[in-house]
């Protein structure tokens, strides 16, 4: 700044300097942005300029669902190219899409490009084309690497997925049927039940007898087609009631909805189809299978057979069966007159069939002279006929068969005959099932069937009436009460005390015997001894009684094994337990001794009469000593039986101890019951006897 | 008018020798090439700053006619192909939802502000030359005015860049920023250079220059 003071108020006006006008300095550098920003926009637009496809048109019958900008082309599920407009041919017949393909596929695009627009499907096949239903519609391409020729302007589109487009991806063929039956387009080709293919392009031939489909079978399937491969259609199901019984046949649930048609290649020697070879659409298999014998190119042999009988229901096709195996079929019906004996003529039926040589058993290759000969050497020794016979499970369907009848009148082939050789035929085995089934209904309708019902219900009732008779239901609580009176009686005391009693007689017996012996009164032992003899007898009376009496006592026992046994066993039990506590009790301990007592009585009384020596009362004696022997008989009778019965008695008495214990409150009512028991003892012995006298009134309960 | 006659009467610091510091306002004589006080840069008031804005603007045209053409976003979303939507299909697409005040935002943002700023930025650079119908005080009025309202063009650039990095949901949505969107960007840099390079000075300037 200026720093003197006169100068004026005006800013000084310093020197500018003035750099030279160059080129660099009148042009700002900022001028290189936008020339760089041209440069590279003009680059991109080049490049995309350069990069745009190149445009093809497609013809579709209609454009459903593309979208100018948005739909693609995909060529194996790749974007090649986009939908750039969606118009129409000139003639509004069709819609022109035109489609922008990227560059780089351009060259591949020939005149077998094909294109067609992707839509889901929902079939009974499957569901197809889902992508596009989240992508929307698509246009598809396919070509390949050859060239074939110039792209056309315009492709035609087609309109649906085309199959077997790459070469090597499956075989064509073309089937022909009378009809189309329940087949509809798409339906699978099945092999062996596995779906290989589709069909295709169903449509009536060109004379409208019949139809064609075409069908597509998939590589590596497509190796099993030959020239003799057989289709058939698998459509809906196949009901068949043959001598087998019924067969119940359906294929894939799609085959049922859509139909189906399925192959096989049962013979060998086919030649490798070629595109678009004919094959004949059989209805079945059966047919189909059938169908191999049916070749044309087979020799087969015509026959005929003259019929005598009216013979309904065979029909053309029926087989012609040879020890069950069929070698023919029926080629025709028809009517002939034959000269009969008396001059006339006699209309017959005529039945024609053919024979195959091969199905006969004959060397392949054979022909009509040979089958005559073989036929006419069968018919002349082994009594060969033809014969109509039923088939089926009821009987409803006929075949010729031919078989050999023993004794049949002697016949030949007639070979000269025409129009047909003629097998002699004998008559025919038609099995009437009507008839069957009548004889036996007939059959049953003649059995006793009412007299038998009528026997069988009264014997019901009569046995119902038994069962229900108070008595009969009262049967098994009598035995039980027999048993305990039985038991009673054998648990009187007196009896049990005897034993002692009677051993203590029989010594004193002894003794005194011997005493007799030794006192040597000789005399008068002689009719002492004829006592002893008589009461000897007397004893052996009695104890001849008691193998009686324990057979009874053993029927008893068995009547009483088949009673009840619950009941039987615890009254039995109960039974046990009382003389138990009656034989424990301190009466019964001094029974013994009161009987040992007064047989020691008798003993001393017979010691004195021995001291005393009085011979003279010997006789007196002896008679006493035989009552008291016949008492010892009548007690020892009873004897075995009676330690049986303690015997058992103490077997019991264990077991039921066992299950008891010792429960005071069981042992006081025991020996309540016990007294109860004697004082009954009388009146279950009088039933003893009743049924020792009539058993039977138990049964029956009189 | 009452502008007319400020400028009438204002010095200005070119008339009185000296040059104004643009970073802090500072006058220095003519030909110092620091601020004494900030030590910013002082240019001298020339043509070549002229240049500048026509070129950053020129820049900036370009790009943004490509940014127009290209696609701004890529939208993918699951049921349909892969959209791309350019800026002014964006904005059809918006009406043609009923979204009538997004699409006025993004129409404004992306479309008038940057058309009338590239005017903008043309009249102010044209009125220096030729004789100006308008005053002095409107251009820097005008200046003002797009430089403050310049900087909302970025709205759209900065919507596609929220959305291409929030929505990016795999399968079921994606967006990408198409190649629009950075020429965009560029283009509103560009402008946005344009107008700072636009000196306020000349406005003045020119008027007073002949007389001085």
């Amino acid at each position: 700044m200026n720093d003197d003071p006169d100068l004026p108020l005006t800013p000084a006006r310093p020197d500018q300097t003035v750099s030279a006008p160059g080129l660099m300095s009148r042009i700002s550098v900022v001028w290189v942005v936008p020339l760089v920003a041209l440069v590279v926009s003009l680059g991109v637009a080049w490049k995309t300029f350069q990069d745009r496809g190149v445009p093809i048109q497609i013809a579709f019958s209609d454009a459903a669902g593309l979208v100018p900008g948005q739909s693609v082309l995909k060529y194996r599920q790749v974007v090649v190219g986009k939908v750039e407009k969606v118009g129409f041919t000139n003639d509004l017949t069709a819609t022109l899409v035109t489609v922008r393909l990227d560059k780089e596929m351009a060259p591949y695009i020939d005149k077998d490009a094909r294109f067609w627009v992707v839509q889901p499907q929902i079939g009974f096949s499957g569901i197809s084309g889902l992508d596009t239903v989240l992508s929307g519609v698509f246009i598809e391409g396919l070509w390949d690497k050859t060239f074939t020729g110039p792209a056309p302007a315009v492709f035609t589109g087609l309109n649906r997925e085309p199959l077997g487009a790459p070469p090597g991806s499956g075989s064509w063929v073309r089937l022909t049927a009378p009809d189309g039956g329940s087949l509809i387009e798409g339906a699978p080709v099945l092999y062996r039940g596995i779906t290989v293919g589709q069909l295709r392009d169903l449509r009536v031939n060109e004379t409208g007898d019949g139809v064609v489909i075409d069908a597509f079978i998939k590589a590596p399937y497509d190796k099993r087609l030959t020239t003799s491969s057989l289709f058939w259609n698998t459509s809906g199901f196949s009901v068949s009631l043959g001598p087998s019984g019924v067969k119940l046949n359906v294929r894939s649930l799609s085959s049922l909805i859509q139909g189906g048609v399925e192959f096989d290649t049962p013979v060998s020697g086919g030649q490798p189809v070629r595109r678009g070879e004919a094959f004949a659409l059989f209805d079945d298999e059966t047919t189909a299978r059938d169908s191999i014998f049916a070749d044309t190119t087979e020799t087969r042999v015509a026959l005929s057979i003259y019929l005598d009988g009216s013979v309904r229901g065979l029909k053309t096709g029926d087989p012609v069966n040879l020890s069950g195996v069929k070698v023919g079929e029926i080629t025709s019906i028809g009517i002939d007159t034959l000269p009969a004996p008396g001059g006339s003529q006699s209309v017959v039926q005529r039945v024609d069939f053919a024979v195959t040589p091969e199905r006969l058993g004959l060397a392949a290759g054979a022909d009509r002279a040979d089958v005559l000969a073989f036929l006419s050497d069968e018919v002349a020794q082994k009594n060969l006929r033809a014969r109509v016979a039923s088939a089926g499970l009821l009987g409803g369907s006929l075949v010729v068969d031919l078989v050999s009848v023993e004794n049949a009148p002697p016949a030949l082939l007639e070979i000269d005959a025409k129009p047909n050789p003629v097998i002699p035929s004998t008559a025919p085995e038609i099995s009437d099932f009507t008839a069957s089934a009548e004889g036996v209904i007939t059959r049953l309708n003649a059995l006793p069937i009412e007299q038998v019902m009528d026997s069988a219900i009264s014997l019901l009732d009569s046995t119902t009436k038994l069962i229900g008779q108070d008595d009969t239901q009262k049967a098994p609580g009598a035995l039980l009460a027999l048993i305990a009176d039985a038991r009673g009686v054998i648990a009187a005391p007196d009896l049990q005390a005897a034993p002692a009693a009677l051993r203590g007689a029989l010594e004193e017996t002894q003794k005194f015997m011997a005493d007799l012996n030794s006192a040597g009164t000789v005399g008068s032992v002689g009719g002492a001894m004829d006592r002893a003899s008589a009461a000897a007898d007397a004893v052996t009376a009695s104890v001849e009684g008691v193998p009686r009496l324990v057979e009874t006592l053993t029927g008893l026992g068995e009547k009483a094994n088949a009673l009840p046994l619950d009941e039987i066993t615890r009254n039995a039990a109960d039974l046990t337990a009382t003389l138990n506590r009656l034989a424990g009790s301190e009466e019964m301990a001094a029974l013994p001794a009161a009987l040992s007592q007064s047989l020691d009585a008798l003993s001393v009384m017979l010691k004195d009469l021995q001291a005393g020596g009085a011979t003279g009362n010997l006789n007196e004696t002896l008679g006493s000593a035989r009552k008291a022997a016949d008492a010892v008989a009548e007690a020892s009778a009873r004897l075995p039986q009676l330690s049986e019965k303690l015997e058992a008695t103490i077997r019991d008495l264990d077991g039921v101890l066992a299950s008891y214990g010792a429960r005071s409150d069981f042992n006081t009512e025991t020996v309540a019951t016990l007294r109860q028991l004697r004082t009954t003892a009388a009146s279950f012995d009088t039933l003893v006897r009743m049924l020792q006298r009539n058993p039977q009134s138990l049964i029956l309960g009189r | 008018m009452d502008r007319a006659r400020h400028s009438e009467e204002a010095l200005t610091a070119r008339a009185a020798g000296l040059v104004g510091c643009r970073a802090c306002g500072c006058v220095s004589p003519v030909g110092t090439a620091t601020c004494r006080r900030c030590g910013a840069r002082l240019d001298p008031v020339h043509a070549l700053s002229l240049q500048r804005v026509w070129a950053w603007m020129l820049a900036g045209l370009i790009c943004y006619i490509p940014a127009n053409l290209y696609p701004m976003l890529r939208t993918a979303t699951v049921g349909s192909t892969p959209a791309e939507n350019t800026i002014l299909g964006g904005v059809v697409e918006l009406v043609h939802a009923g979204e009538w005040a997004i699409a006025l935002i993004v129409f404004s943002a992306s479309v008038l502000v940057p058309i009338g700023k590239f005017i903008a930025i043309a009249v102010l650079a044209l009125s220096l030359r030729a004789h100006a119908t308008l005053s002095s005080h409107r251009r820097h009025r005008l200046l003002e005015i797009m430089e403050f309202i310049g900087r909302w063009s970025m709205v759209d650039v900065f919507v596609v860049a929220i959305l291409s990095s929030l929505v990016q949901l795999g399968f079921v949505v994606q967006i990408h920023p198409g190649p629009a969107a950075a020429l965009f960007a560029l283009s509103v840099a560009f402008t946005m250079l344009a107008a700072q390079s636009f000196d306020p000075r000349l406005i003045w300037e020119k008027d007073q220059g002949p007389q001085a």
